[in-house]
């Protein structure tokens, strides 16, 4: 799957110096292709966090399009838009994201459970494997580690196979031996077919990016 | 698990404190004639005494024992005897002459009510503690 | 694992305190609407079932049955007693002009009813000219009563068949009689003939207040309904004038102490529903308000997994319909736990009469009570629901960074 973008930016009601609005994300073309994992860094408040959450249908742009494919995401109605995101787009929030009655198993399956579809356990399992987590299949969040919740959620997001995978810092307060299964993981998703984004402060995320961004007071450049 | 079922003791154990003693002293029968001589209701209300000391009894000895089986048993014996008192008054043993007398109107109802709570909580009690004993 | 569909189960579970708290207050809701509806309806089908017994415009009574036995102790408040006038007053009644329906009755109360020391009221009859019992007793009894039947009350704990000794004469029970939540309950009613013969007895005993009366000589009070030309009052009136040593009272003016009563009661009691409702409704709002805020972030999870806004808004309306459901099913069966085993408790904490509504209505006021705490639980809700499904999911994710 193609994500695109097309002259997108993003402004925000706040008053300012000399205007009552602020520019977060200023006009961009933007384009993540199938099997590439890219990377977006950039300080605090720079935009980042908008940008991606407007490619994941969650924040409309004011100006400019996005496109999944060819189809354009904010020209859908909401229950479209949601199913959309829940079949083709995996996205690995900023913090712990878990559903605090459910277990780690159930957090897993929810993009299956939450359609009313029967989850895959075998792929859930397998996926809980891959990240050295699948001990703590019936745990519940409260007793998993900040490490070990940021692993569900990367599992959760992959448990559909999406074409898109958009993760928001994914590895800011893991340690470097955790961080590197997450990277090595995303990677691999890269390589079996996933257009991976990454939104990162860590500069270790390089080595494993084919293209890198850098996003400054809204304006994205490449690297 | 344990907690649950810990929990359902302590209510089966009030419950029967409550049939025991509260018949005697709270929801009792109607009270002795003026020549101090008793009415048909007081021996029913002596009946549901003793079965509720019986209560009172096997909940409170219950807490001795830990395996889920030993326990079941006992709620299970809870259970007959709940029922026994539970109708007892009026249908097992005569009551006063009129409904509307105190035998009737508070310790039949209350008899019957807590007859019956014992009996929900005590199945209840026993799915819990056999689940107890699965894990 | 039909997630979806238990999602709202699974987080009501998750926080057991909160949604205890939550089913307590639905119930809360559900046990005052029930049970007061329940308690002003049984007084209302109360106060009909004692006019229905009453069953005439007018009673004439002995001039000190007014003061000493009061009749309005005996036919409301369920007191026994007795009183008895000549025959010869019966007959000048009969004479005044006005008169539709005419029939004597005769009280006496029992001295020990076989058990317990508390006396029985018994009503006797004249079968030829009754117009207030005989329909009644037609009910539960087809035959005519021969000497020494008794029909009793619903409330006296005898059943057709059995044998009750007054005053050492053996009567049998032929009938009992419906609920009717009176004092009518704990009276025995029997005819003129058996009641007559307990009365000859009971002077025989000793044991009769009255020595020196003959029990074919005396009537306890007179029953008449007015012809159509005459108003009660006229008649009352009219008696009060014309006849010595008696007095008429309109049964209305009877019962409009009962009904004042019942009026006050049920005022009470409505103004406690409506209060508690309104609390219980804005605790609600609150309540459902907090769970949500407090889980805004779960929901902010649940939009980036793929939930839409409508289904946002669907987990937390189902959350509610699952807590305000059980709520109110557990304070229905509270209700019914109080009301239905001790009805007579209430009856005579009350001293009014008291009937509960038959089986079929009873499950209408069941459903409407569900349906109302329910719907209450949702609207309560709603304006959570609202605010979650137009969550800024961007927003809440960046938090807690």
């Amino acid at each position: 799957m193609i994500l695109k973008a097309e002259k997108i930016s993003k402004e925000f009601p706040r008053q300012m110096k000399n205007a009552n609005r602020f520019t977060a994300v200023q006009e961009t073309d933007f384009r993540l292709n199938p099997g590439e994992l890219v990377i977006i860094m950039g300080r605090s408040g720079s935009g980042k966090s908008t940008l991606l959450n407007m490619f994941a249908g969650l924040l409309q742009p004011t100006a400019g399009k996005i496109f999944l494919d060819d189809k354009s995401l904010y020209d859908l109605e909401d229950q479209e838009l949601s199913k959309l995101r829940n079949q083709h787009i995996g996205m690995i929030p900023q913090g712990q994201t878990a559903l605090y009655s459910l277990t780690m198993l159930e957090n897993i399956c929810l993009p299956y459970t939450l359609y009313g579809e029967e989850p895959h356990e075998a792929d859930a399992c397998a996926l809980l494997d891959r990240l050295e987590i699948s001990h703590l299949r019936n745990a519940m969040p409260s007793e998993l580690s900040g490490g070990e919740l940021r692993r569900m959620a990367i599992a959760r997001a992959m448990m559909k196979k999406p074409g898109i995978l958009l993760a928001d810092e994914p590895t800011s307060d893991l340690d470097d031996e955790t961080t590197k299964i997450v990277f090595s993981f995303l990677k691999e998703s890269a390589h079996n077919g996933t257009a991976v984004l990454i939104v990162t402060h860590e500069n270790d995320a390089k080595n494993y990016a084919d293209r890198s961004f850098r996003m400054n007071a809204g304006m994205l450049c490449q690297d | 698990m344990k907690k649950t079922g810990l929990i359902l003791d302590i209510i089966l154990f009030m419950l029967s404190t409550a049939l025991c003693f509260g018949t005697k002293f709270v929801f009792h029968a109607c009270a002795p004639k003026e020549d101090g001589g008793w009415m048909v209701c007081h021996w029913a209300e002596q009946a549901v005494f003793g079965l509720g000391l019986v209560l009172f009894f096997l909940s409170s000895v219950m807490f001795a024992f830990k395996d889920g089986k030993t326990k079941s048993g006992m709620i299970l014996a809870m259970e007959a005897i709940a029922a026994l008192a539970a109708i007892l008054p009026n249908h097992l043993i005569n009551l006063c002459m009129m409904t509307d007398m105190r035998c009737h109107s508070v310790m039949k109802p209350a008899v019957l009510i807590l007859g019956i709570l014992i009996m929900i909580v005590g199945v209840i009690a026993i799915i819990i503690h056999r689940k107890e004993n699965d894990v | 694992m039909r997630l979806s569909k238990s999602l709202p189960f699974r987080n009501l579970a998750g926080k057991p305190i909160r949604t205890a708290i939550l089913i307590l207050l639905t119930a809360l809701l559900s046990l005052t609407v029930f049970g007061g509806t329940l308690m002003i309806t049984s007084l209302k089908t109360g106060l009909h079932s004692l006019e229905d017994r009453l069953g005439a415009d007018i009673m004439v009574v002995p001039y000190e049955a007014t003061t000493k036995a009061n009749l309005e102790n005996i036919v409301l408040q369920g007191n026994t007693g007795y009183f008895y006038m000549d025959t010869a007053r019966l007959e000048k009644i009969q004479s005044r002009e006005g008169i539709g329906q005419i029939s004597a009755q005769f009280y006496l109360a029992s001295a020990n009813s076989g058990c317990c020391t508390i006396p029985v009221q018994i009503i006797g009859y004249d079968p030829d000219t009754d117009f207030t019992i005989s329909p009644w007793i037609k009910k539960s009894y087809r035959n005519t009563l021969q000497k020494y039947d008794i029909v009793v009350g619903n409330d006296l704990n005898a059943f057709v068949g059995d044998t009750l000794k007054f005053y050492g004469v053996e009567c049998h029970v032929a009938a009992k009689l419906d609920k009717t939540g009176t004092s009518f309950d704990t009276t025995v009613f029997t005819n003129a003939d058996t009641i007559k013969a307990l009365i000859q007895s009971s002077l025989d005993l000793h044991l009769n207040t009255f020595q020196n009366i003959d029990p074919d000589k005396v009537v306890s009070c007179v029953l008449i309904n007015a012809d159509e030309e005459h108003t009660p009052e006229e008649i009352v009136n009219d008696i009060n004038l014309h006849v010595k040593k008696v007095k008429a009272i309109q049964t209305k003016e009877m019962i409009s102490g009962v009904s004042d009563s019942l009026a006050g009661v049920s005022n009470v009691i409505s103004i406690l529903i409506i209060a508690v409702w309104l609390l219980g409704i804005m605790i609600l709002l609150l309540a459902f308000t907090m769970s949500v805020n407090e889980r805004k972030k779960e929901f902010a999870v649940l939009r980036v997994l793929g939930a839409s806004r409508k289904k946002l808004a669907g987990i937390v309306m189902q959350e509610a319909c699952i807590t305000a459901f059980s709520g109110s099913t557990g304070g229905i069966c509270i209700g019914l736990l109080i009301m239905i085993p001790f009805n007579n408790l209430i009856e005579e904490q009350l001293h009014l009469p008291f009937l509960l509504p038959d089986v079929s209505q009873l499950i209408v006021y069941i459903i409407s009570a569900v349906i109302l705490s329910v719907l209450t639980g949702m609207i309560s809700a709603s304006v959570s629901a609202f605010r979650i499904s137009r969550i800024d999911t961007g927003l809440i994710l960046r938090g807690d960074n």
